[in-house]
């Protein structure tokens, strides 16, 4: 093995410096980590809705929710008329949840693809649990693949204005309008991105504003004549009717804080932080929060939690789901708006989703985003054809595009029935959208379809109806704070070991107001203000 | 009790002339509770595998109906293992495991060996400060991103090569190889000097046949450790076809999994059934449980004799 040259080793140093170089830009006034510049913030892109089959229930919410529609559509039109490429390699840096599909010369979704978007997309897959690893060592690099998705990155905001295509001028205000699906994103969306000293950098991928969802073995509730829809006094009544010959009413993953989102939401707590007077205030300092502890630690103390809450996997715990010896697990919203559950339950019980709590059912409302994709800086004509591939996969439901990714080719990956129903073939096993991801490069607006399954749709529908617009959102949303970057996961983790050992018993409820003090003297009050900061720049907008 | 423990009790307690004179008298009766107390922690031990081959052969509405582990399959059911096997990508995975880890293996082998010769030698020229350097790599790791920097200036980064060339010596195992070689009598080295050979034929044929120990625990150490490679393949491969197996069957194990603290969480689906999961550990286990059972009888001569000598 060659030894590394002097001029090689300079380079390596150079490189290191960029990281150090990164965080020196935030050290200082920390404007290059703030929104706002002296031109003012460019405009959000103009929404418009996306041309496509009318839902059979379409969303009321302000500012976008999922439409929701029964059945598939019988006529799939197509929204792109010329392939977006120009036949050159895209490398694109995203995760995966699956494993790797066959490469692609072998793969007939994926090639596909690349021929309807007359590009050759080369998917660079990392397994969703080291992405940030892998994106903290692209991003330290200079070889940047030509887009990644952004998704939790520290000092993201200086990496994407050092490093990243500035996209303002191709997507703000009407300029959107070129790439009408991508026009069809949410503006809550693009607002929880946020932008870099006013500009925009990235492509938001949208997701529903529902947070984490109670699933319920509806079938154990009405045996215990439990109320539906519930009010907290109701809720604890069910659980304690329901916990009995080794049942427990509430059952919680490892590595959660006893979902105190959840309790915390519906009590009224603020929504993360809460703006007073104009300055930023912790969300677990305020009164509500305190009632939902309590409340949560009285739930444990009367048994109502799986004995295996806190250590049981995600894995473990779905299967004392399903084997009915947890009534209530809290779980991501498309487990049900899909079917995922239906199909695991079978006709064991009825798997539903219950709000928390009636009759006004406050909840906080997640970003609506679940990253953004950013593309690396390029001539003008290769960031408008990257666009445009983005638009192609942004395609809405019920569209040749969103079939092509979502179902792949007909007659390979699935058949169609008399009724338009899809019916997947074995191909679609191991090629599908989960398998080939094109989905975390851009995407489209949720919608609601439990298949074969009119009245679940129906549910989750009014479900989302519900909870969205009664429910809190997160201030801090889009706005920057180093301090948040560099310290929030340590604070953060200081309220869940803290909420732990509070609810299992271990420390006493009294000890909960030290701890919001300590977390606010060793950070909190940085960012309050550095969110404040943010937030009177990003307000001219 | 059965004949054929009675006969395994005869055999265990020793009769009065076959004792050692500083081994007290044992009674039956502890004999016996030390056989049932190795039987007990024989079925502990066995049980986790029969629940996991088990679970991996059972259907899988038996497993979710069994609260998701199933001790003995009602039906037996090769569902999971179709399912991994499908598509050809485990295969495929398998088979750069394979190349992986016996290339690997062979280059760290060849490398460690001749540089640990080197350094056992006396007189060699900046010998001290080469070992110095070694030791200092168990002090202050590089670090990931400075490690990808290097492996990018190497030009490895979707390279299978960047598998193997920045693990090609493990400094822990110089060490073991060159304390074991300094163990080797100086005579052997200055009788073969007397007789004209030179470093490569005394090292060919008067250290390797005498370090045979050692060389089959090292190299089960590199082959371990080149099998279970996993972090370098997320980090330096962009092509997924080139995947290691690890990598694929932690997909199929954590699939969809939330992990704390990291992104999936928002958008987590369900895991893969506990068949299938079971499924992917008998899999990983297989080429392991083979080759361990022949190179296990060198584990204690080779380490030991290497971990006495400065």
């Amino acid at each position: 093995m060659s030894q590394p040259s002097r001029r090689t080793f300079l380079q390596f140093a150079v490189a290191a410096g960029i990281g150090a170089g990164l965080g020196a830009c935030s050290t200082g006034s920390g404007s290059t980590g703030n929104n706002g510049s002296s031109a003012g913030p460019a405009p959000w892109p103009t929404f418009k809705a996306a041309a496509g089959p009318t839902p059979d229930l379409r969303s009321t919410i302000e500012g976008g929710g999922p439409d929701a529609f029964l059945r598939y559509p019988d006529q799939i039109v197509a929204t792109i008329t010329e392939p977006p490429g120009d036949g050159s390699v895209v490398e694109a840096l995203i995760p995966t949840y699956s494993p790797p599909p066959t490469p692609v010369a072998g793969n007939v979704l994926w090639s596909a693809i690349n021929a309807a978007l007359d590009a050759d997309v080369r998917l660079n897959l990392v397994p969703v649990s080291e992405y940030g690893d892998r994106l903290a060592t692209v991003t330290a690099s200079n070889d940047l693949p030509d887009t990644m998705l952004i998704t939790d990155l520290p000092r993201a905001r200086q990496f994407v204005q050092a490093k990243c295509a500035d996209i303002t001028d191709f997507v703000s205000g009407d300029a959107i309008l070129e790439y009408p699906n991508l026009a069809a994103i949410p503006r809550y969306a693009w607002q929880a991105m946020g932008r870099v000293d006013g500009r925009i950098y990235g492509v938001p991928l949208p997701r529903g504003r529902q947070s984490q969802t109670i699933h319920v073995n509806r079938s154990a509730l009405d045996a215990v004549g439990a109320a539906d829809p519930w009010t907290r006094d109701e809720f604890a009544e069910a659980m304690h009717a329901v916990t009995r010959d080794g049942r427990y009413g509430i059952g919680i993953q490892s590595g959660s804080n006893y979902v105190m989102d959840i309790w915390a939401g519906g009590f009224g707590a603020p929504n993360r932080w809460e703006i007073v007077d104009g300055e930023f205030v912790q969300a677990e300092a305020s009164d509500a929060f305190y009632e939902a502890l309590d409340f949560v630690r009285g739930m444990y103390a009367d048994g109502l939690f799986h004995p295996g809450s806190g250590s049981l996997s995600q894995n473990d715990l779905m299967n004392e789901y399903y084997a009915q010896n947890v009534v209530c697990v809290a779980g991501n919203f498309t487990n049900y708006s899909t079917g995922t559950y239906f199909e695991r339950v079978g006709d064991r019980f009825v798997t539903d989703i219950a709000p928390i709590f009636a009759p006004d059912y406050k909840n906080w409302l997640g970003a609506g985003l679940f990253g953004y994709t950013v593309f690396k800086q390029a001539d003008p004509d290769r960031i408008r054809m990257l666009l445009r591939l983005c638009d192609y996969i942004a395609a809405p439901y019920g569209s040749a595009e969103w079939e092509l990714l979502n179902h792949g080719v007909e007659g390979e990956h699935f058949t169609r029935g008399a009724d338009g129903a899809i019916a997947k073939t074995p191909l679609a096993d191991t090629e599908n959208w989960n398998t080939v991801p094109f989905k975390y490069i851009a995407d489209s607006m949720d919608i609601i379809q439990v298949p074969g399954n009119e009245d679940a749709t129906r549910r989750a529908f009014e479900y989302v109806e519900t909870v969205v617009p009664s429910g809190t959102v997160n201030p801090a949303v889009g706005l920057a704070s180093d301090t948040l970057d560099r310290q929030g996961a340590a604070l953060e983790q200081r309220f869940t070991d803290a909420v732990i050992a509070i609810v299992t018993g271990r420390e006493d409820i009294s000890t909960w107001a030290d701890v919001a003090e300590e977390v606010r003297r060793d950070g909190g009050d940085a960012i309050a203000a550095e969110l404040a900061e943010s937030a009177a720049e990003d307000s001219t907008a | 009790m059965s004949n054929h423990l009675t006969r395994a009790l005869n055999s265990t307690v020793l009769k009065k002339d076959q004792r050692p004179a500083w081994m007290p008298p044992t009674s039956p009766l502890v004999v016996a509770l030390k056989a049932v107390s190795l039987v007990i922690i024989l079925l502990l031990v066995l049980f986790p595998f029969l629940v996991v081959v088990s679970t991996s052969l059972a259907d899988k509405d038996e497993v979710i109906d069994a609260g998701g582990w199933v001790v003995w399959p009602g039906d037996l059911s090769f569902e999971a293992y179709s399912t991994i096997l499908a598509g050809g990508v485990v295969t495929r995975a398998t088979l750069i495991s394979i190349g992986v880890t016996v290339i690997g293996t062979a280059i760290s082998l060849v490398v460690t060996i001749g540089m640990a010769y080197a350094l056992a030698r006396p007189r060699l020229y900046a010998g001290k400060p080469i070992v110095i350097l070694v030791l200092l790599t168990f002090l202050f790791s590089p670090g990931m991103i400075p490690t990808y920097l290097v492996v990018q200036a190497f030009g490895l980064i979707d390279s299978l090569a960047a598998l193997i060339v920045p693990v090609t010596v493990n400094a822990f195992n110089l060490i073991v190889l060159r304390a074991f070689f300094q163990g080797i009598p100086d005579e052997l080295y200055e009788s073969a000097r007397l007789d004209g050979a030179g470093d490569l034929r005394i090292l060919r044929q008067i250290v390797l046949p005498l370090s045979k120990a050692a060389i089959a625990v090292v190299g089960l150490f590199y082959a371990v450790s080149y099998w279970n490679s996993f972090f370098g393949a997320i980090l330096y491969l962009n092509d997924s076809s080139k995947w290691p197996l690890q990598v694929v069957l932690r997909q199929y194990v954590l699939e969809a999994s939330p992990i704390a603290g990291s992104i999936s969480s928002a958008e987590a689906m369900v895991s893969s059934p506990n068949s299938i999961q079971m499924a992917v550990l008998v899999l990983a286990l297989i080429p392991i449980l083979c080759v361990y059972p022949f190179v296990q009888r060198h584990f204690t001569k080779g380490v030991l004799t290497g971990a006495v000598k400065g």
